[in-house]
């Protein structure tokens, strides 16, 4: 669901409000503003990966700031036409928290020829991880009312006809939030 | 129902799309048809596991659980000097190289410190390769109070406190308690008389999109005031009051206000900023419709909202 890979074609006509194509044609197009915007769109979600996958502060600090910095120096790489400027982020991300998970089993490997202690820690998998910081990203994303009706759904357990009582929202309209908004999250940050 | 049916998928026999997404929450109780359905339908028993699998990635996605769900269960955004650091490596224009909007309220008065330093003031990341980890105890000693370099070293301080991962709403009260705010300056006092730069709030989605307000600072007794009114609020999005807050740009980091007196449609709020409160981080202006529940935490439910 938050496939990457820049090569995907990008599903037919786009069902989004524009603003966030308008967002990825100025960063192609090299406008600083919208690096900001990006970062402002996209940094928690690429620290939640990097801070959930490498367990530590100030990698996923030194993460984040290297895949923008790369984002924006590669800037000529992102086709818009190929996928989202989230998906792009998300592979850079990936790549970068890899190159260090794989550095640390290098270290941990010397450690044990050394003779010391390995270090062991367990990170969560990594595609895994993506998902649920996108869906988390998406479920922040989500308009006020819908947000409130899905959380509800989610996290308090209410039946879609306690979330009527509770919200004060027909049935049907509940119904019709939970599901559009499910939907939502599933789609990611695809097209 | 009680017949299956041979053919994996007949149209129009399928549940519809909202009654499918109900096979896929947690607390629902069983549909007879649509489990009937579904042991027969390949189609329709995938779209409920990818279903499910949306609510378990939320479930695990970091959206805490956090009564009320405030704004705090959202992703937190990386402390400030990654912005700077990004800024800072690929050389960005001035005008780029702070937070977004720029602008920082300036004191009224002239007297005492810029509430933060805006990026122009703050070191190069060099002298801070992982500024986060910067300490209290970094901080230069004698520094004059009061200066750009003063503004600049209060920041690990909080950058530190806010790179534990605490749930938000203690995070907020913490902030609060710390920097001594959330109480209205004398409430029921008319709204001082405004001066300084002046926000213009903007109604957020479709609350009250007749809504409209403005925040201005101003002084009184030579303490600094924000001064935040607001009209044509009719709905108050099923709330029973507004209050007012201060926001970072990714809506994720809070500093509560208080709460807004008035009614008929028109509030106001004037709230104590003490010298420090870093407008730079929380350069936004954010107005929620609340109830009178005892949840501190903001509601998500936001009118209005302007950026300093």
């Amino acid at each position: 669901m938050t496939d990457g890979a820049p090569t995907e074609p990008r599903p037919a006509p786009a069902t989004e409000p524009p603003p966030r194509e308008a967002l990825e044609l100025r960063f192609a197009a090299g406008d600083s503003a919208a690096l900001r915007e990006t970062y402002d769109r996209y940094s928690a979600a690429v620290y939640a990966i990097a801070l959930r996958t490498l367990g530590a502060h100030h990698d996923a600090e030194d993460v984040t700031q290297q895949v923008f910095v790369r984002a924006w120096r590669g800037r000529d790489t992102f086709d818009p036409e190929r996928g989202t400027l989230g998906g792009w982020l998300v592979g850079i991300t990936r790549r970068q928290v890899s190159d260090r998970l794989s550095g640390r089993v290098r270290e941990s490997r010397a450690a044990d020829r050394a003779g010391r202690a390995v270090r062991n820690e367990p990170t969560p998998e990594l595609d895994r991880v993506v998902d649920a910081v996108v869906v988390a990203d998406e479920l922040d994303k989500l308009a006020p009312h819908v947000r409130r009706i899905v959380r509800l759904a989610f996290f308090d357990d209410l039946t879609h006809q306690q979330i009527a009582a509770v919200t004060g929202l027909p049935l049907g309209t509940v119904k019709s939030h939970l599901r559009r908004g499910m939907d939502r999250l599933r789609r990611g940050w695809e097209r | 129902v009680s017949v299956p049916h041979a053919d994996p998928s007949p149209p129009g026999s399928h549940p519809d799309a909202e009654r499918l997404a109900l096979a896929a929450l947690p607390a629902e109780p069983d549909d007879p048809a649509v489990v009937a359905h579904l042991l027969t339908c390949a189609q329709c028993r995938e779209e409920v596991a990818d279903l499910r699998l949306v609510v378990e990635l939320a479930r695990e996605g970091g959206a805490s659980r956090a009564p009320g769900g405030g704004v705090g269960d959202a992703l937190p955004a990386p402390p400030p000097q990654v912005w700077r650091g990004i800024a800072a490596e690929l050389g960005l224009p001035g005008e780029w190289n702070g937070q977004v909007g720029g602008a920082v309220v300036p004191p009224v008065d002239g007297s005492g410190a810029r509430p933060s330093a805006n990026g122009d003031g703050a070191p190069p990341p060099e002298s801070r390769p992982h500024g986060g980890r910067t300490d209290v105890t970094d901080i230069p000693d004698g520094t004059p109070a009061g200066t750009h370099e003063a503004a600049a070293a209060r920041r690990p301080r909080i950058t530190g406190r806010r790179r534990i991962l605490v749930p938000l709403v203690t995070a907020v009260l913490g902030l609060a308690a710390g920097l001594g705010i959330g109480h209205a300056v004398a409430p029921g006092r008319a709204p001082a008389p405004a001066a300084g730069p002046v926000v213009r709030l903007a109604p957020v989605g479709d609350l009250d999109p007749a809504a409209s307000g403005t925040v201005a600072m101003a002084t009184a007794g030579g303490e600094r005031q924000m001064v935040v009114q607001v009209q044509g609020v009719t709905n108050i999005a099923g709330g029973d009051h507004l209050e007012a807050w201060l926001m970072d740009p990714t809506g994720t980091r809070l500093v509560p206000l208080g709460a807004l007196a008035g009614g008929g449609g028109d509030f106001h709020g004037t709230f104590a900023v003490p010298d420090g409160l870093p407008f730079g981080e929380f350069n936004r202006v954010d107005v929620s419709a609340e109830r009178w529940d005892g949840n501190p935490g903001h509601s998500t439910l936001s009118v209005l909202r302007g950026d300093i």
